[in-house]
């Protein structure tokens, strides 16, 4: 697990959710296939925060890299909250860090993304206006 | 709808319902047509079930007899966007000799009516696969948690 990822107060956005019954596999942890979801939820909300628009009908965010490292169970019911942040700014691309923590405040995992911004018709790269890149740098 | 309207309290009443669960709704219940999938009414309701269950403090079920769903009929009555908060109702509607009924209803942030629910769980030994009529002990449980009408 990157320990960089692991310091609670390297983010400045935290979106908490809340865990359904449905999250659960047979032996009751949360399935790691929700951990996916989970991240998507709080990345969105990271960008409604930003207020910068990623499903725009020009152009928009695809996702191209994705990983996760999972440190402890989590369980349910419970709620958890995420941590999102900028790890790096590409020319058109963008990394995410993020943290994951139970209820008590655990980690149970980290992960690392990557979005590029694309023209909804050809689906080439379009790279960050500068004002948008001055804007997401300052965060 | 005429069956419901015969129903009190009025199961699109959000004070009908002593117990409420509340759920943000995620990014990834939306469907192509920009609005919740369908499928995802029925997984919050499944979750509002749970945790009306926990709090009656049946669930988790002893690992040899409990309930199990055996019917689930939705009726959906208005569309549900992200991102909002939705309120999951539920009430026991009817107690039978080896099953019980649940009354559900999904509000959204207004506290709009969005869906309704009616589930039958029978009372079922697990290891043999069949239902078992309620024990008298869980009877009494089942009944006590029963809104006052």
């Amino acid at each position: 697990m990157n320990t960089e990822l692991t310091d609670k107060s390297t983010y400045k956005h935290w979106h908490e959710d809340v865990l359904r019954f449905g999250d659960m596999d047979l032996v009751w942890h949360v399935d790691q296939a929700v951990y996916v979801t989970l991240f998507q939820g709080a990345r969105i909300e990271f960008w409604r925060w930003v207020d910068y628009p990623i499903i725009g009908p020009e152009m928009g965010l695809v996702m191209v890299h994705f990983q996760v490292d999972i440190a402890r169970a989590i369980e349910y019911p419970g709620r958890t909250r995420i941590g999102t942040r900028f790890l790096r700014l590409g020319n058109s691309s963008v990394r995410y860090g993020q943290l994951l923590l139970n209820e008590a405040g655990e980690v149970c995992a980290t992960s690392e993304s990557v979005n590029v911004q694309v023209e909804n018709k050809t689906n080439k790269p379009v790279p960050w206006a500068p004002e948008v890149r001055a804007r997401l740098l300052a965060l | 709808m005429a069956r419901e309207e015969l129903e009190s309290p009025d199961p699109r009443d959000l004070a009908g319902y002593r117990f409420i669960d509340a759920h943000p709704l995620r990014f990834a219940d939306q469907d192509i047509m920009r609005h919740i999938n369908n499928v995802v009414f029925a997984t919050l309701f499944e979750t509002g079930r749970i945790s009306f269950w926990r709090d009656v403090g049946l669930f988790p079920w002893p690992r040899t007899e409990g309930l199990m769903l055996v019917r689930v009929a939705v009726d959906y009555l208005r569309q549900m966007h992200y991102p909002d908060t939705v309120r999951i109702g539920s009430r026991i509607k009817r107690v039978g000799r080896a099953s019980v009924s649940l009354r559900q209803a999904l509000f959204n942030g207004k506290g709009e009516c969005c869906a309704l629910a009616e589930t039958v769980s029978a009372h079922a030994n697990y290891a043999e696969g069949r239902s078992t009529p309620i024990p008298d002990d869980l009877r009494k449980v089942l009944e006590g948690a029963m809104p006052a009408i």
